[in-house]
């Protein structure tokens, strides 16, 4: 557990990786998913177009910050990329 | 273009490795891996989500000396914790992979035949507008049988109308864990089964989507 209130380590599962990032609680969600991104060298698409869900599948809203989505150290969340679906006839 | 085998392999191998490092997670959602040999890993999904059921209430016909026109059929909603949505089985096929997506199967989980379509779960997908589409569909122009139409799967990536959404273009960011995190949202995870008793006496099934955001 880090020393500095203020840090949070959080868990990005990406395409089945545990990539582990700190961040600030008062930092918006999509500061760490741009570093989960780079750290786990997933930067052939912009980091908007990844959904960040929670274990429960959650859509979590990227702007907002891990102390108001009360996220606790180390945890999991999803990173997965926005789905094109159906459109099928 | 065939992948060497050999490449093949070891990419499944990574992709089976991958999953089985997330398998708490994977339990968490009701999937449990039952079977892993190249080319297929096969997985079976339990929804838990307690199935409601909903029976007309006597509606208001009236207030006094007023009438209500057409006064509107209400429903009681009654959750049942005993029942759920059925378990089905799902065959990832990664034959070639990543050289081509990962196809998706549906199956009995008892005896692995292919499930009809009227058997499957209703598979839906909600995107960031809040616009709700239907993911399982019947009848693939390729393959004639039910297919899970999202990118990232070969059924659509190979479906004459998603043509111009290459499988290259997102081969990097998917693969078996993101394959099974798809089926488990569309069709675990954000449908709950109602069962609707209408007026007339007859049941009926509303699939209820979860609004997850």
């Amino acid at each position: 557990m880090s020393n500095n209130p203020n840090s949070l380590s959080l868990v990005f599962i990406i395409n089945g990786e545990d990539v582990s990032v700190k961040t600030n609680v008062h930092a918006p969600l999509e500061a760490a998913r741009a570093k989960a991104l780079a750290e786990s060298g997933n930067t052939g698409r912009p980091p908007e177009e990844w959904e960040i869900r929670s274990e429960s599948g959650a859509l979590l809203d990227p702007h907002a910050t891990p102390e108001a989505l009360h996220l606790k150290e180390n945890t999991r969340l999803f990173l997965t990329l926005k789905v094109g679906a159906g459109g099928c006839r | 273009m065939r992948l060497d085998p050999a490449v093949a392999r070891r990419k499944f191998e990574r992709e089976v490795e991958r999953v089985e490092t997330q398998v708490a997670v994977l339990r968490s959602w009701g999937c449990f891996v039952v079977r892993a040999a190249y080319p297929h890993v096969d997985a079976v999904f339990m929804p838990r989500k307690p199935m409601r059921l909903l029976l007309p209430v006597k509606s208001q016909q009236g207030q006094g000396l007023i009438v209500l026109p057409n006064p509107q059929v209400q429903f009681a909603l009654f959750e049942q914790p005993a029942l759920a949505g059925r378990a089905f089985g799902v065959r990832i096929n990664l034959s070639d992979f990543d050289q081509r997506a990962p196809g998706v199967s549906f199956h009995d989980p008892f005896t692995w035949e292919l499930l009809p379509y009227a058997s499957l779960p209703l598979g839906q997908h909600t995107d960031e507008h809040g616009k709700t589409l239907r993911v399982v569909l019947d009848g693939h122009p390729t393959t004639k049988r039910p297919f899970l139409c999202l990118r990232g799967t070969l059924e659509y990536h190979e479906h004459p109308q998603h043509s111009g959404d290459e499988w290259a273009l997102w081969r990097d960011q998917c693969g078996l864990f993101t394959t099974l995190f798809a089926v488990w949202r569309t069709c675990v995870e954000g449908a709950r089964p109602n069962l609707m008793l209408q007026p007339n006496g007859r049941p009926f099934i509303v699939w209820e989507m979860e609004q997850v955001a």
